[in-house]
């Protein structure tokens, strides 16, 4: 510096001194009142777009976690159904077994086999909402249709499938996809292939096994019984392994959702350490330089006061 | 020497201390006038009128100039760091509004949008079947759409914004070239042929080469005749001697045809272009926003918009909707003509503006394709949620070129990125460059402000000296009275003699 000064140099040093000092203040307050350390994109371009990746990275797992809602829901609607239609096996079996032994029941038992049978239609034509959740892709229109009612005397209805084979994946995971459901030509016809023969052994059709216990019935034929509830094991078992491979599913729905709540943790902690303020750190800078902002109010005071003026007199 | 002559002296001492108090009074006066340079009455003794047995006897004192004290070199180096800070601020001023229309902290930009977009997406993928998630796809895809050609529309209006400065400036520059011509003029007319310096004069002309050189880089040189020449873009005259040059604006040709260009003119004739030349001051940042900066960030906005179109409109083409089986895009050219299956976006430049929606799925989310033809001719089944699928995974794919597996398309960059990360790479960018930016204007505006300090340590006023000085001039002029009392008094013995 010169070995002049000049009053200009002193009055500029002083306000100038303020004013740094007011904006470092400004920023520190706005970064207090917000708790955000990034308010521009200048504050810190690298955090920033740290930031914007773990954004993208959560918006993600948040995304991931409907999904597996989405699927849950479908997963339980599809077990209900299945514990109905285990219900349902399982009482036929019953009636097989009671035919066996009792062919004086063979028209009262008839009657309630023919009911049952209704009853594995309206559950293969289950609907959550105004989607139907056996028909694989095609799930606006009811996947199963019976050719007609039980005539007394008459052959037993058939049942079409009108669904197809699709299997409807959700992505619950940045690379894990979940099928959610069950097509119903492979859950009620035993078609595993999805080439419209079926069943294919070892599987049965669930709708023709009871059609012809109820065939059987009206034949009066007490020998069948026992193929019927040979029958009735397998359609059973093939139900059970359905409900076995859903918990499975549901299993792995578990697995996934916790697997992705400790990323989140992780990703949300380290957002915050890039975004946010340290609370503490920045109240007491804050303090320190609210301290030095009224000091240079102080020496700008005194400074621009004694002249030689004073002195003079 | 007759006691006349020391009468005469006496008078002459005080008139001197007096033009002295005169100067100092003028400089408390102007303590707080900008740009004022202080003066230094410059005194010097009177040659011997008289001798003494041979001896020269001093003649007494006068007042030849009020000096301006001031350091030329001093001055033209502020006024080249002026510049450098005009054209500093000029582009952090512009690269903020950049990021304010880019909004990302705020969680609301683009590439908040484009997150909800592929949420949106996803949730397609769940409910395929239904008509309130399909309508918000499009809904999101729609502000997706609107985001991103308001954006580029704001950014234009940057050029525009600073096309118009850029003619005023140049008005002002032209206007502040006849001033300094014009104080020229009066400077070289009261300083010919005299010692005094034309103070006041020199000071307007001071402070108006200030005031040029935050609007464009110069270079100054001052002449033995007092007037000063500049050089504006790298060694266009503007000013020499009483002679002045303007800037002058015209419409560009071609791809520039809405943008003015600055001629360098004299009487009326212009002399030739120099837009490329003007490297500083605010009229160099508001052509690097106008030319380089936003033009560099539109074309950023145009890559991520056509990279867009062209990814998602891949999967979109193998699916189907609900409707019927015809393939089509999501993303399409709003100039061109309407078509069934609507039209990629042509080129890069300037996809963005061009962006837009397929008009028939904008008006009936049933024909977003979430799932796959079935063949046939069939729409796709209701349940078909496996383009939805696919589509939510363009989110993740990472490719170097606009759209994976067609390098024609032209690379996006030079490593394989997401959308996402694309897009974050502007940004960075970007805050990079304001970083930059506003880190180097805070230095030349320290710099300028030190400068400036050593220049007002030299030039401005100090009350403290000018009081003393005051008291000291005073003091010369009680002395220079009693010499004319002592002189009347001796001239007084005499007489009565």
């Amino acid at each position: 510096m010169a070995l002049r000064i000049s009053d200009t140099n002193l009055f500029d040093a002083s306000v100038r001194a303020m004013q740094r000092n007011h904006v470092r203040l400004a920023e520190l307050q706005t970064q207090v009142a917000t708790g955000k350390r990034i308010q521009s994109l200048a504050d810190d371009p690298a955090s920033a777009s740290e930031v914007f990746d773990l954004r993208r990275g959560l918006a993600r797992i948040e995304r991931f976690g409907r999904s597996i809602d989405t699927a849950r829901a479908d997963l339980d609607q599809t077990e209900s159904a299945l514990a109905g239609l285990g219900n349902v096996l399982t009482r036929l079996r019953e009636l097989a077994v009671s035919a066996d032994v009792e062919t004086a029941e063979f028209d009262q038992i008839q009657a309630e086999v023919e009911q049952l049978f209704a009853e594995v239609l309206a559950l293969a034509n289950t609907r959550s909402g105004s989607r139907y959740l056996f028909g694989g892709f095609e799930n606006d229109s009811a996947p199963f249709t019976a050719s007609g009612p039980f005539v007394s005397g008459g052959a037993s209805p058939t049942v079409t499938y009108n669904g197809d084979s699709g299997a409807v994946l959700a992505q619950i995971g940045e690379a894990s996809t979940l099928q959610v459901n069950f097509a119903g030509n492979y859950l009620f016809q035993g078609d595993t292939n999805g080439d419209g023969s079926f069943p294919d052994s070892p599987r049965v059709n669930l709708f023709t096994v009871i059609t012809d216990f109820r065939d059987r019935l009206q034949a009066q034929s007490s020998s069948g019984m026992l193929t019927t509830i040979g029958d009735l094991d397998r359609a059973i078992d093939q139900v059970t392994s359905a409900r076995g491979a859903l918990g499975a599913r549901s299993n792995r729905l578990d697995i996934a959702e916790q697997q992705l709540a400790s990323v989140e943790v992780a990703l949300k902690v380290e957002r915050a350490s890039l975004e946010e303020v340290d609370v503490i750190e920045a109240a007491s800078e804050l303090s320190s330089q609210e301290a030095v902002f009224q000091a240079s109010l102080a020496v700008t005071a005194r400074v621009l006061q004694p002249t030689l003026l004073d002195f003079l007199s | 020497m007759s006691l006349f002559g020391t009468l005469e002296i006496g008078k002459q001492g005080l008139t001197a201390q007096q033009r002295a108090i005169s100067i100092t009074s003028n400089n408390i006066a102007n303590v707080n006038t900008p740009g004022f340079t202080r003066q230094r009455p410059v005194m010097e003794p009177v040659s011997p009128a008289y001798q003494a047995n041979g001896v020269p006897l001093g003649g007494g004192v006068e007042v030849v100039d009020a000096d301006r004290v001031t350091d030329r070199f001093l001055e033209a180096q502020i006024n080249r760091e002026r510049y450098q800070l005009g054209l500093q601020q000029g582009l952090d001023a512009g690269l903020t509004r950049v990021e304010a229309i880019f909004d990302e902290v705020s969680g609301r930009g683009i590439g908040a949008s484009l997150s909800a977009f592929f949420a949106a997406v996803n949730d397609l993928a769940g409910h395929p079947e239904d008509a309130t998630v399909r309508a918000s796809v499009v809904g999101a895809a729609q502000t997706l759409v609107d985001q991103i050609r308001d954006a580029d529309r704001r950014l234009q209006q940057i050029q525009v914004d600073a096309n118009a400065r850029v003619e005023q400036i140049a008005n002002d520059i032209s206007q502040l070239a006849r001033d300094i011509a014009e104080l020229n003029r009066e400077v070289a007319l009261k300083e010919a042929g005299t010692t005094t310096t034309a103070s006041a004069l020199r000071d307007q002309r001071s402070a108006l080469l200030a005031d040029l050189a935050s609007k464009i880089d110069l270079t100054t040189v001052e002449r033995d005749d007092g007037t000063v020449s500049v050089y504006v873009a790298g060694g266009f005259f503007l000013v020499d001697g009483e002679e002045a040059a303007s800037l002058t604006v015209a419409a560009g040709a071609g791809a520039s045809a809405n943008y003015f260009h600055v001629w360098q003119s004299l009487d009326g004739a212009v002399q030739g272009p120099i837009t490329s030349r003007i490297t500083g001051g605010e009229l160099g940042a508001q052509l690097s926003l106008r030319d380089d900066r936003i033009v560099d960030y539109r074309e950023s906005l145009d890559e991520f918009a056509f990279t867009l179109a062209r990814r998602i409109n891949t999967v979109h083409l193998a699916g189907a909707g609900l409707v019927d089986a015809t393939a089509r895009r999501l993303f399409v050219d709003r100039n061109a003509a309407a078509t069934t299956a609507g039209t990629d976006l042509s080129s890069v430049s300037g996809a963005a503006a061009a962006l837009g929606l397929h008009a028939t799925i904008a008006a009936d989310a049933r024909y977003l394709a979430a799932g796959y033809p079935p063949g046939g001719g069939l729409p796709a089944d209701t349940g078909d949620n496996r383009n939805a699928l696919d589509l939510a995974a363009v989110e993740s794919a990472a490719s170097a070129t606009f759209q994976a597996g067609d390098p024609a398309a032209g690379p996006a960059s030079g490593s394989a990125r997401t959308i996402g990360e694309a897009w974050d790479s502007t940004l960075g960018a970007l805050g990079t460059e304001i970083q930059a930016k506003r880190r180097l204007a805070e230095q030349t505006d320290m710099l300028v402000a030190e400068l400036q300090g050593r220049r007002d340590a030299l030039s401005a006023v100090s009350l403290d000296e000018e009081v003393a000085n005051l008291v000291r001039f005073e003091r010369a002029y009680q002395a220079n009275a009693r010499v004319l009392e002592t002189a009347n008094q001796l001239l007084e013995i005499l007489l009565s003699v």
